[in-house]
């Protein structure tokens, strides 16, 4: 007779999480319970796991900040590493000299156009990263080379909209617009640190080229400053032939 | 900015994603029963591809229940490349005797017994899953949980009935674990 009551019991039971089971049905588990052993237990078991389905708190949490650089730091390499380019060309940020601020990685100015992608036209970059950072202290930025072999005869040049100076002691170099570099990049990482300081608020761009082997690359930070901050945003565009 | 992202610009795809990062992140923990380490591979991956499937976005479904869509394959893929992993890991994690007191990184579910709970949700078909996910640990209205999964809400009803009653076996297997 239990034997018989536990079938018709368990059916029930299988439904305790699905449906709101009737009196009778529930009076009918309580009664075969007493006396089953295994099936109090079980359904002992499956009201727990009922009230903790209907009571836990849903996750609401934001992914935490080192999953949103990760992945920033892997779509940048996404664009950045065909397969038949020697060369990536990274910029770096962004640190005040002025004092402990946090440093900025926005990393990796450069990247080559990838082929699943439109190709990106002289008139049209896309944004690479963007930071806010405080408009009154002067900005780093490292272009940086990341070369797996020698290449020679690289031909970088430097240009200052208005209202950006270049941030030195040295007057006369803060009279300068542009700024160019020729030389070889060695196999490894190469920088070209620079430091600018925006004279009043508006939105103005640093372009930035580099020519190597038949191409030019052309990358821009463009700095919008309001006063207290400055959004920093890095902008690539498509190599065109030299 | 869907525009924009689909020209490869990824200032717009992070903020595309921005507004429903919570979401999916909620969602890839539940998928992945609650293993944070887990969740944040797959979460990653799944972004990586979106980003890489873009263009192929073409507005016909919202672009949560695409991101949606992208999530559970990416989870799909893991289990098949990673065949009995998530049962092996929880044979260890419930073992009788594990008296090991999970860290917070591995467990922000603090108690055991939801771990023990979402872990069997784990264990489940990945339809199952999904309707348990999306309807009783993510509690979404089941118009919206229809919507990402891409069905009519009265298709929805039977799975998740089905699906639940499934979980209730699971449940009666290991009860010891809610006891
Ligand atoms: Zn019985």
């Amino acid at each position: 007779m239990t034997n018989e009551n536990c079938e018709r019991v368990k059916g029930l039971l299988g439904d305790l999480l699905s449906r709101d089971l009737t009196s009778d049905e529930r009076r009918m588990i309580e009664e075969h319970a007493a006396s089953c052993a295994a099936c109090a237990t079980s359904y002992r078991a499956l009201l727990a796991a009922r009230s903790l389905l209907r009571e836990h708190r849903p996750v609401d949490d934001a992914p935490p900040e080192e999953l949103r650089a990760a992945l920033h730091r892997r779509l940048v390499e996404e664009r950045s590493v065909p397969e038949e380019e020697r060369a990536s060309f990274l910029g770096w940020p962004v640190r005040t000299l002025l004092g402990a601020v946090a440093c900025l990685f926005l990393f990796l100015l450069g990247y080559w156009t990838v082929t699943s992608f439109p190709r990106q036209t002289e008139d049209a970059p896309v944004a690479i990263s963007r930071s806010v950072v405080n408009a009154k202290e002067p900005l780093t930025i490292r272009l940086t080379y990341t070369a797996e072999r020698p290449i020679t005869e690289v031909f970088v040049k430097i240009r200052l909209d208005e209202d950006i100076v270049f941030h030195t002691e040295d007057l006369s170099f803060r009279e300068l617009r542009e700024y160019e570099w020729k030389g070889d990049l060695k196999a490894g990482r190469n920088e070209i640190p620079f430091v600018v300081e925006m004279r009043r608020a508006g939105t103005r761009t640093i372009h930035t080229t580099a020519e190597f082997e038949g191409y030019r690359h052309r990358h821009d930070v463009e700095l919008h400053a309001d006063g207290e901050t400055m959004t920093v945003t890095y902008l690539a565009y498509g190599r065109v032939p030299l | 900015m869907v525009e924009r992202a689909r020209g490869g610009d990824i200032v717009a795809f992070e903020s595309l994603i921005r507004a429903h990062e919570t979401k999916l992140h909620a969602f890839a923990l539940n998928l992945s029963g609650g293993r944070r380490d887990l969740a944040q591979d797959l979460l990653q991956e799944a972004l990586l591809q979106a980003y890489r499937g873009i263009a192929s976005f073409r507005g016909e479904s919202s672009f949560s229940s695409w991101l949606w869509r992208i999530l559970r394959n990416t989870l799909l893929r893991y289990r098949e490349r990673k065949g009995m992993a998530i049962e092996t890991s929880w044979e260890k994690s419930s073992a009788v005797g594990d008296t090991r007191t999970p860290s917070a990184e591995e467990s922000l579910i603090l108690d055991d017994r939801l771990r023990h709970l979402r872990t069997l949700i784990s264990l489940l078909s990945l339809d199952d899953q999904e309707v348990l996910t999306l309807i009783d640990l993510q509690e979404l209205p089941f118009e919206e949980a229809a919507r990402l999964i891409g069905i009519p809400v009265d298709r929805l009803k039977p799975r998740i009935f089905r699906a639940r009653q499934r979980l209730a076996e699971l449940v009666m297997k290991h009860k010891d674990l809610f006891l």
